[in-house]
């Protein structure tokens, strides 16, 4: 009877002990990997993530699940995620929102809740009208705006959003002042610039350019810090004494906390997707600048982009809603 | 629909839309000419209040008699229990899936349903209750790939 | 023609054998998820997307083209059979489609939803064909002012939605706009949201028309101790009969009109167009007073008006590269990850893939048409399951619906919320379609309105000023009038036939 006992005991702990160590050596990633993000499907967020899964799941041999959980400007994906085990298997995609949204709502995650994995891509905004418009320049263009104010009608992507927030801060750093009128997202902004409806607005090049080929608009300048590959003609902000770097971006993030080792594993087979032909090619079509940033400057950036939006959040007065 | 039942709609109605004028007020209401948020909500609850008060009035001019309209209500004795049942079925598995995960509280779900308010016996609603959570599994979980929330007790 | 050379050119490409596999796999998908509530077109077609990044471009947007119409196939299903819209555009195939089911007449619903939506479909991408950009540019004039006039216009034809009292429809309408406007407004306040994230975009559809419609229904049936058999046990024919079709065709036809035009239209256009057809076949009938207990007309203009709505979808994002809804702008992403960048130039730099898709499309009507007629029979079958076992499946699929929908727990609590809510409408008499369709519409309308008064600086006029604007306030005015003076001269008959009855 003790003998007995015993044989089970040595059988139990044996295997305590090997589940035990296994559990300590636990490779990593050994269930598929969640990204969050917090976008409709079929936008860039999910095209940024969609075009870099095929390199992940090759190279960490598990599946990476595209989640889409839409909401809050974005907020509740950011805070399911950073409330998430930060165990490597949930992964958030972020863009200058995550700051923005810290500020124009109630719920906005701050990034220092995140440990950051990597950064992909950064795809400038361009201030655009149609190709009938009077203003051939960006100079010319804010003139007519500061000696008329209230006349030149903005389209914004939506109210406090990204882009209406740097229309804003085009009007700090000049001095113009435009009638904002909000739509839900970019492509309303374009229907209505299509249509006549409004006189301008600011959105993201990439969705500008085949309007652009189509010679249906006018890129009067580009948010980024150089001239864009894809619009070598149209000069940036710095040019014209400002500098605004207001377009988007995407980067990859983990909750607090994450061990350093997976995000070593996460942040190399992230950037095997960067690296890759298909990758690039994408966002060549697209006039998106792919640079490499890894976590370290990835988290210096997200610190600058703070400041940079939280000064013109202040100044055009915004305040958190919800 | 007996008038008791829709004077009772009616005054829900109206109180319904009191409240929301009071939380549209808590909105800018701005002016027709540039409207704030509340000024939509504002006239729409100002609508509801009147038309539940004409529905009210409507109501009780009618000739009817104010009859109780308890057994009018429920189509059965039984219906009240069953509904609450069916209530609680449902609150429970929404708060059973972030727990146990979508398997078993499929399972629970479904066999508390065919048991209680379908009436079969314990075996049958088992068998039912197994059988549909492993397909739902697989069609779900493996086949379509839906993620479902995840759950605290990892099975 | 040009235009027959170039879809000659079309049906070249969709032809071949593994477009036309991959056209039919896509629309076994769609058909599949469409039965499936909650899980729509756009979520599936953005899964599927990097299934596709093997297959040339114009493949993969054929396929997933396919699961798209596939999808509003399979919405109506599950609208007549158990009462749950796949989509919105569905809701109102719930109202006479559902009790056609109940009457043991669902192989007839469902056989002319079939063939009303191939009808409507394959007239619709054919106009698609022709006038594709004259009305894409013609679309592009509809600025905020027309917008709000087209929902104002959208509006008044409330009336027609319901059978029951007026007065409760209009409250329905309220009660459909309040809940319509929660989530953040236009100017960035956030309106009865009580601080929920989850509510800042709003409430969701899909929860509110699982609930409203499919767990609502569901419950009232509980209340039997033992529930007695819900569907007619006698099935009374798989198909439509002769006297189907002659009841069904012109709604059909009018239905394809009314869906491509105000397919083209930004905003909610499907659904509004198959409420409109709804609307229009109760005002021509001569008996409008059927209309909700199961007839026929009021499943074939909607169905109709709603397929045709889909080709007219297109045409914005095949001419302009601009997305109406999310499946579209899920399929632009389709695009633009394949390497074609859909825009103004999409017919000129990639004609194999703008006719490609558009000759899929007729193809994949046939497809379907083949697919679902068979599967009528199957599914007249499961509506013999015993209840018992049905109504559970039916509230774990409203679940997984909803769930799948945003992979949100609280749009759960809003469907089970709104099923209470609609069970205890159903008891008293209020109808859902009203609060459906104000639900959608006044949103689209308020932010029309304040966009218009913004860029008017709050000159009032605008509306009238413009023309299309203009033109419609006009007619919906006019419609207004025609049918207050209609039911005043009814009311007038009956009075006078009273005299006449006391007279004698």
């Amino acid at each position: 009877m003790g003998k007995r006992f015993f044989v089970i005991y040595l059988l139990g702990s044996i295997l305590l002990i090997t589940a035990g160590w296994g559990a300590a050596q636990e490779k990593f990633p050994t269930r598929p990997i969640n990204i969050i993000i917090p976008w409709a499907p079929g936008g860039g967020g999910t095209l940024n993530a969609q075009t870099l899964q095929p390199y992940m799941e090759k190279q960490l041999g598990v599946g990476i699940v595209i989640v889409n959980k839409t909401g809050g400007a974005g907020t509740i994906a950011w805070n399911y995620v950073a409330n998430s085990q930060p165990d490597g298997y949930t992964v958030g995609i972020v863009n200058p929102s995550l700051v923005v949204t810290v500020y124009t709502t109630k719920t906005g995650v701050s990034y220092k809740k995140f440990d950051p994995i990597i950064y992909t891509v950064g795809v400038p905004a361009g201030v655009v009208v149609r190709t009938e418009a009077p203003w051939r320049t960006f100079k010319e263009f804010i003139d007519y705006a500061k000696s008329n104010p209230g006349k030149v009608q903005m389209a914004n992507s939506g109210h406090a959003a990204m882009y209406h927030i740097g229309i804003v801060g085009i009007e700090m750093a000049t001095g113009a002042k435009f009638t904002h009128i909000p739509y839900k997202g970019s492509a309303p902004c374009i229907t209505a610039l299509l249509g006549g409806h409004v006189d301008a607005s600011l959105i993201e090049i990439s969705t500008l350019l085949p309007y652009i080929e189509a010679k249906k608009f006018r890129v009067l300048a580009v948010s980024s810090p150089t001239r864009n590959f894809a619009l070598p003609d149209v000069p940036t902000f710095k040019e014209h004494g400002f500098d605004l770097d207001v377009g988007t971006w995407y980067g990859y993030v983990a909750p607090k906390g994450t061990p350093k080792d997976r995000i070593k594993i996460l942040h190399d087979a992230f950037k095997t997707g960067m690296d890759s032909k298909e990758f690039k090619d994408f966002y060549k079509r697209q006039g998106g600048v792919v640079e490499y940033k890894g976590p370290e400057e990835l988290g210096k950036y997200l610190e600058q982009q703070d400041i940079l939006w939280k000064k013109i959040i202040d100044f055009g007065g915004f305040k958190p809603e919800g | 629909m007996s008038k008791k039942i829709d004077l009772i709609s009616s005054l829900i109605l109206f109180f319904l839309g009191l409240v929301i004028f009071l939380k549209s007020l808590t909105y800018p209401i701005g002016s027709f000419r540039s409207p704030g948020g509340g000024l939509f909500p504002l006239l729409g609850s100002l609508c509801l209040i009147t038309l539940s008060i004409i529905m009210g009035i409507q109501t009780f001019l009618r000739t009817e008699e104010l009859k109780s309209g308890k057994d009018h209500f429920f189509s059965s004795k039984e219906a009240p229990k069953r509904i609450f049942l069916g209530f609680l079925a449902l609150v429970g598995f929404r708060y059973l899936l972030p727990i146990v995960g979508f398997g078993p509280a499929t399972f629970l779900f479904i066999f508390y349903l065919t048991k209680f308010l379908g009436n079969y016996n314990w075996k049958i609603s088992s068998i039912f209750a197994g059988s549909t959570a492993i397909c739902a599994y697989y069609l779900f979980q493996v086949w379509l790939r839906i993620p479902m929330p995840p759950a605290i007790l990892k099975f | 023609m040009e235009v027959f050379q170039s879809i000659l050119l079309g049906f070249q490409v969709a032809l071949t054998p593994l477009n036309l596999s991959l056209c039919l796999v896509g629309c076994l998908i769609g058909t599949l998820i469409g039965v499936l509530p909650g899980i729509g077109p756009a979520a599936t077609i953005a899964l599927l997307l990097p299934v596709t990044f093997a297959l040339p471009p114009a493949t993969a947007i054929i396929m997933l083209s396919g699961i798209f119409y596939g999808a509003m196939y399979g919405g109506s299903t599950t609208a007549i059979l158990v009462n749950i819209p796949g989509e919105a555009a569905a809701a109102i195939t719930c109202i006479d489609g559902y009790q056609m089911a109940r009457q043991g007449r669902a192989g007839p619903a469902l056989g002319i939803a079939a063939f009303g939506s191939f009808i409507a479909g394959t007239v619709g991408v054919f106009f698609l064909m022709i006038v594709a950009p004259p009305v894409a540019e013609f679309a592009l004039k509809f600025g905020p002012p027309e917008i709000f006039s087209i929902m104002v216009f959208g509006l008044t034809i409330l009336s027609y939605l319901s059978s029951g009292s007026l007065i409760k429809a209009f409250m329905m309408a309220l009660i459909g706009l309040f809940i319509g406007m929660v989530g953040i407004d236009i100017s960035g306040v956030f309106r009865f949201t009580f601080g929920i994230p989850d509510f800042y975009d709003g409430i969701g559809l899909v929860p509110l028309l699982m609930g409203l419609f499919g767990i609502a229904e569901v419950l009232t049936n509980l209340e039997q101790p033992i529930i007695r058999q819900v569907f007619e046990s006698k099935i009374k024919g798989l198909l439509p009969n002769r006297e189907d079709w002659r009841a069904s065709i012109k709604p059909i036809f009018r239905g394809t009109l009314i869906g491509f035009l105000m397919g083209v239209i930004p905003g909610p256009s499907n659904t509004i167009s198959s409420f409109v057809s709804y609307a229009m076949e109760k005002r021509l009938s001569k008996n409008p007073e059927r209309f909700g207990k199961g007839t026929i007309e009021g499943v074939a203009g909607p169905e109709s008006a709603n397929n045709s709505a889909c080709a007219g979808n297109f045409i914005p994002v095949l001419t302009l590269g601009i997305p109406t809804s999310a499946v579209m702008a899920v399929i632009v992403g389709a695009f633009i990850i394949h390497g074609v960048t859909p825009g103004p130039l999409l017919i000129k730099n990639n004609p194999d893939i703008f006719w490609g898709t558009i000759a899929s499309m007729y193809i994949g009507n046939i497809m379907l048409l083949v697919l679902n007629l068979p599967l009528i029979s199957i599914w007249v079958k499961v509506l013999k399951i015993p209840y018992g076992i049905l109504f559970p499946l039916i509230f774990l699929f409203c679940f997984v619906g909803a769930y799948a929908n945003n992979n949100s727990l609280m749009e759960l609590n809003v469907m089970i919320f709104f099923g209470l809510v609609g069970y205890l409408m159903k008891k008293t008499g209020f109808e859902p379609a009203p609060l459906v369709m104000a639900y959608i519409l006044c949103p689209f309308m308020e932010e029309a309105f304040r966009q218009s008064l913004l860029k008017s600086h709050g000159d009032l006029t605008i509306f009238i000023s413009r023309p299309i604007s203009a033109t419609i306030l006009i007619m919906a005015f006019l419609f207004i009038a025609m049918n207050i003076f209609t039911g005043l001269k009814k009311k007038r008959k009956k009075l006078l036939e009273k005299i006449e009855l006391e007279n004698n």
